[in-house]
């Protein structure tokens, strides 16, 4: 009976993924393609390989090193493999591919602060962002401004919208000195 | 049709947003009539992908979208539509449709729209299972607005409960803080009686300098002198009093009385304003902790437990120590200013012209002063909060830093913090010590234009010495409030942001409001009804969709699921640790929110995969729910739980204190005394979170009998990894990334062969080769 259990079990272990499976793939970029159907669907060809509709491209570094590692995946669950670096896509591949991530990535970067009002706690923010101008409002800066160090700043709004200051320190110097003074 | 007819009617469904009227022509070109839309929503975000306005609109026949310029984006026959979801991206949304042609990204939004996308994709979404036959009923149109606005100021509000900051907070921080003094009113009215002849009383030592100068002194100079008449009636009568000798006596008397009756006021003003200062600050601590406990769990999903134990201690106390020296100080240098300014004028108005000179230099300087450091002190105050959260940080997980040996990188993410501290902290005194000294300067201006003044008319004649003496004391008592005021204000803004901060926290919306209509249920049977239940923690990433579950009292429900399903969540929903985004959870027929919480709380247990044992014995620990437990109820429980036989063993058996956090209990008998803790509680809904993890073979055996004896009779829902707990469970409830897909016995659901078939068989796989694992090594 031990005996059979201890088969049993062997087989079941070699039925195991194996280890390639828990190593990352990398893509070749020049195996690669990315093209839109006829109404936008984003579309992935691995040469040689299977070609995927509607492929998902995130970030593996969204905040560090946005522009490599980027993982593509057929869907939520199922990735396909990571590319390291989108630069080497031929132009038309690296335009989706930029496409696709600006619509993942929305939260938008703030360039320039006009003017940042304060009434009862509550602070509006009028500024500029990569997504245009904006207006917004933030309570309780303790709470809402998150720093990223060394100086990266998340701003989230009574809506729930995040803002991104990538380095506020780099910001002219009128906007450097409202941050000074608010944050 | 003609354009009479297109009149502005209420779409059919409700109104999310009210179409503007540039949409009209836009209408008038698709042949639209208002009468026709179902709804229409407004999104943020253009098409492009930069801010903009956007429109979805729904009509009978269609669903479109409209550009801000009025031209329009998408079509689609809503015979067309297959499908509709809001997709989540980073920090916004996608509405997403399936049509014929194939899928197309409809329109985008920010996450501030992502409630009412969400809403308008699950209400399409159902409505269209419910054409194409895949659904019995027609969704229901249960759209909440969530007002964001205040109702009587149109302000803006951070969130739902939060009441209007300009509304209520119209008091300064500062006239809240007094409003904590009404209950001492008394007090509060000597004491201010006791700074106000505490003021009088310091004004009459100089106008006793100028007697001693002008009317006594000089008597035994030159005759010349007693030609000049004396300025004041007392000096008259002082040089009438002879000899000059008993004069002199006379008013050393008078000075003396002065002393010692100021010297006593001072005494019961500062006692008094210890007593006060006290009283508020202790009242605001209770305050603040009172609410700390009352608020929503979100309140610290927010925050780092670093920041709130920080809030409630560091910024109290700092309060208090403001209270302590510097209000009162504030106030009796307050009076002072302006009675002896009063003084000065009376004296001789010229020269009191003079020294209001200097007081807008030092007006001006302090407010721009009083500005620069509160906003430095404030970003100090932050750093040092980041320090002590770093430390925090790293002492709780000490040995993990031991283990991987990290401890020189922790102590050099503990050195850039507390660098940044440091700069930061520096920084602030800098300014303080460039700024500070200027302002001094300017205070001491005053004094030098009147000597020169002054000087100027005692050369002249038309002044005496003794006026001009007891015009410089006089002085020096009127800056004086000028020349701490600087101090102070940086004491005071310290204080204020730290009050601000605990306000802040009293100003959370706490967890329930009870508005009246409340249910009161001291006696729940545990019946638990989900119905198209939707939550998450952010309510535009839903964890948990559209639950549907109906459990009977007394029914023991296994929550099965892969980690991170929505099992735990569903949990927090039960405890009521949040509220649904949509649906409804129901006991007992009432619907959660309108339970009352101490009813609710009463009757829900729960035994959690690390149970938490607060400092204190055993014992204590057993009767945490109810404290007055007689000794044979805690043995009930301990027996109950098997508990009681390592109970027994300990040398000071159920006097044995726990310590922090149970540390000196191994984990299966942490985890029997909650179970222990739980029985003696008797709720009627129970829930297990794990209960059985991370123990040997033989304790769990243990906890599992106890647990056993625990669910009797109970509604229990259960969590566990390990299917093998679940055996006694009613029914299992299967949860696959937030929707419940599985629900029945074991035995039905491994007939249906579905996810709950598939879990089963992974385990048993595990198990096997744990067993031939064990089997080796013998």
């Amino acid at each position: 009976m031990e005996n059979s259990d201890k088969i049993v079990a062997v087989e079941t272990a070699q039925e195991m993924p194996t280890a390639d499976d828990f190593t990352p793939r990398y893509l070749d970029a020049a195996k690669l393609r990315l093209t839109r159907s006829p109404v936008g669907t984003p579309r992935l060809e691995i040469q040689g390989e299977v070609c995927h509709l509607r492929v998902i491209a995130r970030r593996l570094m969204p905040l560090s090193n946005p522009e490599r590692y980027i993982s593509l995946a057929a869907d939520e669950d199922t990735e396909l493999g990571i590319l390291v670096e989108p630069a080497q896509l031929d132009a038309e591949s690296r335009r989706i591919l930029n496409e696709e991530l600006h619509r993942r990535y929305f939260t938008p970067v703030i360039e320039k602060i006009y003017r940042v009002k304060e009434q009862f706690g509550i602070h509006e923010w009028e500024v500029k962002t990569a997504r245009g101008r904006v207006t917004f409002s933030v309570r309780g800066l303790n709470q809402n401004v998150k720093q990223v160090p060394p100086a990266r700043l998340f701003i989230t709004d009574v809506r729930g919208n995040r803002y991104d200051i990538p380095d506020y320190q780099k910001l002219d110097a009128p906007s450097f000195q409202l941050i000074q003074r608010h944050l | 049709m003609s354009e009479e007819q297109n009149e502005r009617t209420e779409p059919q469904r409700g109104t999310i947003d009210e179409l503007p009227p540039f949409i009209d022509k836009t209408l008038k070109s698709l042949e639209i009539r208002f009468d026709q839309i179902r709804f229409a929503v407004r999104s943020d975000v253009s098409s492009s992908g930069v801010f903009g306005e956007e429109w979805f609109v729904m009509t009978d026949a269609a669903v479109f979208t409209v550009a801000g310029n009025g031209t329009v984006i998408h079509f689609i026959p809503y015979k067309n539509v297959l499908g509709i979801r809001a997709e989540v991206v980073i920090d916004a949304g996608v509405l997403v449709l399936e049509s014929r042609e194939g899928t197309v990204d409809l329109i985008r939004y920010s996450n501030g729209c992502a409630a009412k996308f969400g809403f308008v994709a699950r209400f399409i979404g159902d409505e269209i299972e419910h054409r194409d036959g895949k659904r019995d009923e027609a969704p229901i149109w249960d759209y909440k607005v969530e007002e964001q606005v205040c109702a009587s100021c149109g302000l803006l509000l951070p969130d739902e409960f939060s009441p209007c900051p300009a509304c209520t907070k119209k008091h300064k921080v500062m006239l809240r803080i007094l409003t904590y003094l009404k209950p001492y009113r008394t007090k509060a009215l000597f004491f201010i009686s006791f700074v106000i002849v505490g003021t009088l009383i310091s004004l009459v030592p100089p106008y006793f300098t100028r007697i001693l100068i002008d009317d006594i002194l000089r008597l035994n100079e030159a005759a010349a002198a007693a030609q000049v008449p004396s300025e004041t009636r007392l000096g008259t009568l002082f040089r009438s009093i002879q000899p000059v000798t008993t004069a002199l006596a006379i008013a050393a008397g008078c000075l003396l009385a002065t002393m010692v009756i100021s010297g006593i006021v001072t005494i019961f003003q500062q006692r008094l304003g210890a007593w006060l200062t006290f009283r508020v600050a202790a009242k605001i601590r209770a305050h603040v902790y009172q609410h700390l406990h009352n608020l929503s769990i979100r309140f610290f999903d927010k925050r780092k437990t670093g920041t709130v134990i920080s809030h409630v201690t560091e910024d109290s106390e700092r309060l208090q120590d403001f209270l302590l020296d510097g209000l009162s100080f504030l106030a009796v240098e307050f009076l002072k200013f302006f009675g002896i300014g009063a003084v000065l004028f009376l004296m001789n108005w010229k020269l009191a012209c003079f020294i209001l000179i200097p007081i807008p230099i030092i007006v001006l300087g302090a407010g721009w002063f009083w500005k620069m450091v509160h906003s430095l002190w404030h970003r100090a105050w932050r750093r040092r909060s980041k320090l002590f959260d770093v430390v925090n940080d790293s002492v709780s997980g000490i040995r993990v830093v031991r283990a991987f040996g990290r401890q020189r990188d922790e102590v050099e993410r503990f050195d850039a913090s507390n660098i940044d501290a440091r700069d930061y902290e520096t920084h602030a005194e800098l300014i303080w010590a460039t700024y500070y000294p200027p302002l001094m300067f300017a205070v001491q201006l005053g004094t030098l234009i009147i000597w020169y003044v002054g000087g100027l008319d005692i050369l002249g004649g038309t002044m005496t010495l003794g006026t001009l003496m007891a015009f410089q004391s006089y002085l020096m008592m009127f800056y004086e409030p000028l020349r701490y005021i600087s101090p102070l204000i940086n004491y005071a803004s310290r204080a204020m942001t730290a009050a601000e901060r605990l306000f802040e926290v009293i100003d959370s919306p706490p967890e329930q409001l009870d508005d009246g209509t409340l249910e009161a249920m001291p006696n729940i049977t545990g019946e638990v009804r989900f119905h198209n239940m939707t939550f998450g923690y952010d309510s535009h990433k839903p964890v948990l969709k559209d639950i549907n579950l109906h459990v009977k009292p007394g029914e023991m429900i296994g929550l099965v699921g892969h980690s991170g399903a929505g099992k735990s969540t569903l949990i927090n929903l039960i405890c009521r640790f949040y509220t649904p985004d949509a649906g409804r959870l129901e006991i007992d027929g009432v619907e959660i929110e309108k339970i009352q919480l101490g009813d609710l709380r009463r009757q829900i247990g729960v035994v959690l995969q690390e149970p938490y044992l607060f400092s204190g014995t055993i014992a204590e620990n057993i009767a945490y729910a109810h404290p007055d437990a007689t000794m044979e109820e805690i043995l009930t429980a301990a027996k109950a739980a098997n508990a009681h036989e390592f109970i027994v063993k300990f040398p000071d058996g159920y006097d044995t204190e726990v310590g922090e956090r149970g540390g000196r209990l191994s984990g299966g008998e942490r985890q029997r005394i909650s179970i222990a803790r739980a029985i003696l509680h008797n709720p009627r809904i129970l829930i297990l979170d794990e209960a059985t993890s991370s123990v040997d073979v033989e304790t769990e055996k243990k906890i599992q009998q106890a647990i056993d004896r625990l669910v009797k009779n109970r509604t229990t829902f259960a969590i566990a990894h390990r299917l093998s707990t679940l055996r006694n469970a009613n029914r299992l409830f299967v949860i696959e990334k937030g929707r419940g897909v599985e629900c029945g016995s074991h035995e039905e659901l491994m007939a249906e062969k579905g996810i709950y078939y598939k879990l089963v068989e992974t385990q048993r796989e595990a198990a096997n080769i744990r067993a031939a694992a064990q089997a080796v090594e013998r």
